[in-house]
Order: C-alpha cells, then sequence, then structure tokens
C-alpha cells in the first residue's frame, strides 16, 4: 500500500471511536470556563496542552486557587503515562525527520495509541507505519479542538442550575468503567478514589489519591504474578 | 499566572509525548515502570471523580445525595452500553429528576 492509503486507512479505523471523545471534549471546554478561565485562555490551553483528563485536573485545582506548581505537577503525573506510548510506539517511526518525529509526538494520545499498536501488531509487514499513525491520530486532534471550542461556548451559555460541571465526574466514569479489565485496575481506581476523597478538604488530594492508586496497582498486579 | 500554568503543563506533556520518540527506539522504559504508568488513567481519574461526589460545599456529605447516585445510575449505563454520550445523558437527567423530584 501506498503512504497516502496507509493514511487513510488509519483515518478510517478511528472514524467509528473518534465520536466518542465529543462528550469528552465537551465537558473539558465547559470545566475551563466554570474555573474562571478567559474564553481566549480556554481555547490556548486546548491547542497548547491537548490532554483532557490533566486539563480538567488543572481547572478544577485552579478554581479552588491551588498554588501554580501544584497545578502543573498534578497535571504531569496524570501526563506520565505519554511516556509509555511514546517508548512503545518509538521503533516504528524513529525513519521520519525531526520536524515530523515532533508533529507525531504532539498528537499522541490515549486512543490513537491503541487502535494503531493494535495494527502493527496484527500487520507487522505492512510500510509506511508512520503515515497509518498519522492519519489515525490526527481525528482525534480534530474532533478535540473542535468540541472543546463548543464546550468553551456552552459553558458560558448555559445556566448555572444545569449544574454542568457534574459532567466532570461523568465523563470519567464513562471512560474507567469500560476500561476496567482486570482486578489491579479496580484496585487502582478504588485506592485512587477513596484517598482523595479522604483528603478532600486539601489541595493535595488529586496528587496523593493518583500516587497511591498507581501504586495500589502495581502492587496487585505484581501478587497476582507471583 | 494561568498562563505559566497552561504553558508548563503544555511544555512537560511534549516532553512526555516526545521523549522515546526522541531517543528512536534505542531505549526502553524499565519493565516496572511501565506497569506502574498503566494504572495511571485509573487511579487519576478515580482521584478526580469520586472526591466531589462525596465532599460538596466544604463538608463531607452521605452517599444518599443526588449526585452520588445519579453518579451510580451513570455508571451502571456506562457498564451496560460502554456508550459515553448516553452515560453523560442519562448521569445530567438522574441528577436533575433526583433534585427535582426526590431529595
Amino acid at each position: 500500500m501506498s503512504s497516502r492509503q496507509e493514511f487513510w486507512l488509519g483515518f478510517r479505523s478511528v472514524l467509528p471511536i473518534v465520536i466518542g471523545v465529543v462528550p469528552f471534549g465537551l465537558v473539558t471546554g465547559v470545566s475551563a470556563i466554570n474555573a474562571g478561565m478567559s474564553t481566549g485562555e480556554a481555547l490556548n490551553m486546548s491547542w497548547i496542552v491537548f490532554a483532557g483528563a490533566s486539563q480538567i485536573a488543572a481547572n478544577a485545582l485552579w478554581a479552588q486557587g491551588a498554588p501554580a506548581f501544584l497545578v502543573v505537577i498534578t497535571a504531569v503525573v496524570i501526563n506520565a503515562r505519554f511516556m509509555m506510548y511514546s517508548a512503545a510506539i518509538s521503533p516504528y517511526l524513529k525513519h521520519v525527520s525531526w520536524l515530523r518525529k515532533m508533529l507525531l509526538a504532539y498528537i499522541l494520545t490515549d486512543q490513537a495509541f491503541g487502535i494503531t499498536i493494535a495494527h502493527f501488531n496484527q500487520y507487522p509487514e505492512r510500510q509506511h507505519k508512520p503515515w497509518y499513525y498519522f492519519g489515525a491520530a490526527l481525528p482525534f486532534w480534530i474532533v478535540w479542538q473542535i468540541s472543546g471550542v463548543i464546550g468553551i461556548f456552552l459553558g458560558q451559555t448555559l445556566p448555572a442550575e444545569w449544574q454542568l460541571d457534574f459532567a466532570v465526574p461523568l465523563s470519567f466514569i464513562a471512560i474507567l468503567i469500560p476500561a476496567i479489565k482486570d482486578r489491579p485496575s479496580v484496585i487502582a481506581a478504588i485506592i485512587g478514589g477513596l484517598t482523595a476523597t479522604l483528603l478532600a478538604p486539601t489541595r493535595v488530594s488529586v496528587l496523593v489519591g493518583a500516587f497511591l492508586g498507581i501504586a495500589a496497582g502495581y502492587m496487585a498486579e505484581s501478587k497476582t504474578k507471583s | 499566572m494561568i498562563w505559566v500554568i497552561i504553558i508548563s503543563i503544555g511544555i512537560l506533556t511534549f516532553m512526555a509525548r516526545v521523549s522515546f520518540i526522541a531517543l528512536e527506539g534505542r531505549y526502553q522504559l524499565p519493565g516496572s515502570v511501565r506497569h506502574a504508568l498503566k494504572y495511571v488513567p485509573m487511579a487519576a481519574m478515580s482521584a478526580i471523580a469520586l472526591p466531589p461526589l462525596l465532599y460538596q460545599s466544604g463538608e463531607f456529605v452521605s452517599p444518599i445525595n443526588p449526585r452520588f447516585v445519579a453518579a451510580v445510575l451513570a455508571s451502571w449505563v456506562a457498564w451496560r452500553t460502554h456508550n459515553a454520550m448516553l452515560t453523560l445523558i442519562s448521569g445530567m437527567v438522574a441528577l436533575w429528576l433526583l433534585q427535582n423530584l426526590v431529595f
């Protein structure tokens, strides 16, 4: 297949699931406005960060008046998972130019990674792998930006009685529940959630909750194996 | 200050994404780090989603409150349908109904 065909193959293969990021993008846009950001700040955050869960966490902490370094650290811990995807996909992207490496890294997401690696494992002999990945990752960026803009608009328009802030926990439920596969992931979610709840009066609740949840999941996995 | 935050998160997130791609596959993460990172989404999202259901307006509240009950209903919808939009809509509608009719 040509590079163009691989690109469109990737593009088409994610179309059924790219629609799933729409509610998440909407909610992220709403959460930025609810946190007190201006339209310009919210719009720029959307393309500069381009990582929903961390944006939502940062917005919530910012709204609580948390210190800047805590907002940044919390978001960065949430986004540390991209290193894992970056490592796994790196052998397939090593022959592209520097500029393209940076572009392809910038649009790396959980979903694009998952789809692409599954395709590479299924068809290891195919050429033009970077093009497939580019085709699979681009739709998420486009749809994310559009739904984010709509969310920013809705956040300013819809009345407060609608309680759109509740859409944040709901959107995470929508991602988490279908992703539960094994005992360690359930344990990570429970410990992370409970720790953060107990620490809710403090501003380190998400950060400490995430750390203990990750540790609990990791230990549960090690125990299962041994 | 918000600009410092946005740009710092943006740069650090980009660095996480570009890290091993820039190293051109010569290095890989140690197995233990990879296994730990696998649980970041689960742990972090739960740590963000659960507290506002049980800690509202500056105090801990009983699970029998509109938000917690609506979240349980939405979880059931997510479990059965795996549909994000349906989960979101059912949770919001449940919240509005519970607040106006029950609580």
